[in-house]
C-alpha cells in the first residue's frame, strides 16, 4: 500500500510540475541580492550601516510608501509586473472568475455605450466598418462584467442602479472540463428587446500605446468590458516594455495592501500636451489587479475595480443571464449575428 | 529521478558561469522539486532562489554543485524558510491561486493523485521533504538521511508518519461518492 501511495504521489508531483520550467534570470537575481548583502556587511564594518540599510530599503518596495528610485525601481517594477503576469496567467487557466466593476466618472458624459450592430458570424475580429443595421446602442452609467474560461457576461446599470442592459450565456458554466457552446443573448431593458444570436467578439484586449495621445489605451470601454485576464496581462507587459510603469508606493484599498504602479506615457511630439496617466493597483500578496484608473490631468475618466472569485457553482451563476418572461425576441436578418462593440 | 551527479563545470567556489550552466541543465528539475516542497510555482522559485543565494555564501570548494544546491533546497524547506512562506500564504487574497486551499479545491479533478499532492502541503515540512526525496527523487533511506543531515531512523519515522497522514487526508477520495464544491463563499479583494 505504501509503495502504491508513493507511486501515486510521484505521478501527482510529476503532473503538477508538467509544463513548468525555470524562468531565466534566477541566477542573476540571486547574484544581485548576494552582492547587496555583501555591500551591507561591508558598510556595517565601515560604520556606515545606516546608509547601506537605507539604500536597501529604497531598493525594495518600502513599507512606508516611499517609492524606490533608479535602477532598483526598474528591477522592483519588473518583479511586480512579472508576478502580476503570472497571477493573471493562473486566472486565465481557470483558477478564478474575473469580476470587473467599472464606471466612467467623466468620459462620455459619465456613460458607457455599447454599440449593437449586425455582422457575419464568421468574423472573429470584427471591424467597426463592417457593421450594419440600425443603431441599437445602449448607454449605461456603470457596468459589471464577469469572465471565466472564455465566457463573458456584461451587466450595464443606469444612474438609479437599475439593470438596463445585459449580455452573456443563458446556460450554466461548468467549473472545469469541456465547455459546451453556450447560448448567448443580449437584452435591452429600456427597449424591452431580446437579441440572439449575439457575438461578444471573443475576449477584447485593451491596446496600450507607449505614447500619449487618443490611442494611449484604445479599445475602451468595450475592451474593459470584455477583456480576459490575459488581456490585462498584455497591458501590463506592454507598459513594462515601454518602460512606462513605475512603482509609486504602497497603499491600502478596502484594507487590502496594494502596490501602486503608475504609467505616464511619453509625449508624442506631433500632438498637443496630453496629460494622461494609467494607474494600476496590484494586490501586494496575490499580485492580482485590484483597481485600474485612467485619468486625464488627474481627473479619472475610467475606473475599474477587480475582484477574483473562487469558481464555485454559486459564483459561476454570476456568468449566467436570466431571461425575463415577456421580452420579445428581435429577428436578425438571416445569417447575421449581433455584435457588441 | 535518481540524484544527478553532474558537476556543471570545474569544481571550486560557485561562480556565475557554473551556476548558469547548472540551472540551464538542471533548473527545471530543481524547480519541480521546489514545487513539490512548496506546492506552487511562485513559492518554488522563491525557495530555489533562496537556495542559490545560500550557495553563493559558500566560501569553500564545492565539488558537486547540484548535490550541494539540492541539499540546501531541501534543508531550507524543512527548516526556517517554510515559516516565511506559510505566513505569506496564510495572508493570501485568493488561496487557490497560491494552491494553499485547505481541503479539496472544487475545481480540481477528483483524482487521488491531485489529492495526494494537495495533502502533501498539509504535512509538516520535514515529513514533506522526506516523502519528496523518497518517492519523487527515489532516494534510499540512507541517501535521504544524508541529504537532510539526520539519522535513518528519523527518515523512517517521518516517512511513515507522513504516509499515514496522507492516507488520512485523502481518505474521502476513496469514497464511492465524488466530493465537489463544498465552498460557496465569495472572496473579493
Amino acid at each position: 500500500m505504501n509503495s502504491d501511495l508513493g507511486e501515486l504521489l510521484r505521478e501527482g508531483i510529476d503532473r503538477q510540475a508538467a509544463g513548468t520550467s525555470l524562468r531565466p534570470g534566477l541566477a542573476a537575481r540571486a547574484f544581485h541580492r548576494h552582492r547587496r548583502l555583501i555591500a551591507i556587511r561591508t558598510a556595517t564594518v565601515g560604520g556606515t550601516a545606516i546608509v547601506a540599510a537605507a539604500a536597501v530599503l529604497t531598493a525594495t518596495i518600502g513599507a512606508n510608501g516611499a517609492p524606490p528610485r533608479g535602477e532598483s525601481n526598474i528591477q522592483t517594477t519588473a518583479y511586480v509586473v512579472s508576478r502580476a503576469e503570472q497571477a493573471l496567467a493562473a486566472v486565465e487557466r481557470g483558477n478564478a472568475i474575473q469580476e470587473v466593476r467599472a464606471h466612467a466618472p467623466t468620459a462620455d458624459r459619465g456613460r458607457f455605450a455599447a454599440t449593437l450592430a449586425w455582422s457575419w458570424p464568421i468574423m472573429r475580429n470584427v471591424d467597426v466598418r463592417n457593421l450594419h443595421g440600425p443603431d441599437l446602442s445602449v448607454q449605461f452609467q456603470r457596468f459589471t462584467s464577469w469572465y471565466y474560461r472564455g465566457r463573458t457576461r456584461i451587466a450595464g446599470y443606469g444612474a438609479d442602479g437599475s439593470l438596463v442592459f445585459q449580455a452573456g450565456p443563458t446556460t450554466t458554466t461548468p467549473p472545469s472540463g469541456r465547455q459546451p457552446a453556450p447560448r448567448v443573448v443580449a437584452i435591452d431593458y429600456h427597449r424591452r428587446l431580446l437579441f440572439q444570436p449575439i457575438s461578444l467578439g471573443g475576449p477584447g484586449t485593451p491596446r496600450l500605446s507607449c505614447h500619449m495621445g487618443p490611442d494611449f489605451l484604445s479599445g475602451t470601454p468595450g475592451a474593459i468590458m470584455k477583456s480576459s485576464p490575459a488581456g490585462w496581462a498584455a497591458v501590463v507587459r506592454k507598459a513594462l516594455s515601454c518602460g512606462l510603469f513605475q512603482v509609486t508606493g504602497r497603499q491600502r484599498i478596502d484594507g487590502v495592501p496594494v502596490i501602486r504602479l503608475a504609467a505616464t506615457p511619453r509625449m508624442n511630439p506631433h500632438l498637443a500636451p496630453w496629460k494622461e496617466q494609467l494607474t494600476l493597483w496590484i494586490n501586494a500578496r496575490s499580485f492580482l489587479p485590484v483597481r485600474l484608473e485612467w485619468a486625464h490631468r488627474k481627473v479619472p475618466f475610467y475606473a475599474a475595480d477587480f475582484s477574483w472569485l473562487h469558481p464555485t457553482p454559486a459564483n459561476l451563476r454570476a456568468l449566467r443571464v436570466s431571461v425575463p418572461a415577456g421580452i420579445p425576441e428581435v429577428r436578425l436578418p438571416a445569417g447575421r449575428v449581433l455584435v457588441i462593440w | 529521478m535518481a540524484p544527478h551527479s553532474n558537476q556543471a563545470g570545474p569544481a571550486g567556489r560557485p561562480d556565475r558561469g557554473r551556476l548558469d550552466r547548472l540551472l540551464a541543465e538542471r533548473g527545471d528539475h530543481l524547480l519541480h522539486a521546489a514545487m513539490a516542497l512548496t506546492g506552487n510555482e511562485l513559492d518554488a522559485e522563491d525557495l530555489l532562489q533562496a537556495a542559490v543565494e545560500r550557495l553563493l555564501r559558500r566560501r569553500r570548494r564545492v565539488d558537486d554543485l547540484e548535490a550541494y544546491l539540492r541539499r540546501i533546497l531541501y534543508n531550507l524547506a524543512a527548516d526556517g524558510w517554510r515559516e516565511r512562506a506559510a505566513r505569506y500564504r496564510s495572508r493570501a487574497l485568493l488561496p487557490s491561486l497560491l494552491n494553499d486551499g485547505t481541503g479539496p479545491d472544487p475545481v480540481a479533478t477528483v483524482d487521488l493523485r491531485d489529492a495526494l499532492v494537495r495533502a502533501l502541503r498539509e504535512l509538516p515540512p520535514q515529513q514533506r521533504a522526506v516523502l519528496v526525496l523518497r518517492y519523487w527523487e527515489q532516494l534510499t533511506q540512507a541517501e535521504t538521511a544524508d541529504v537532510l543531515g539526520c539519522s535513518e531512523g528519523a527518515v523512517k519515522s517521518a516517512g511513515s508518519r507522513g504516509l499515514s497522514r496522507l492516507r488520512e487526508l485523502t481518505a474521502p477520495w476513496h469514497d464511492p461518492q465524488p466530493r465537489l464544491a463544498n465552498a460557496t463563499t465569495k472572496e473579493t479583494s
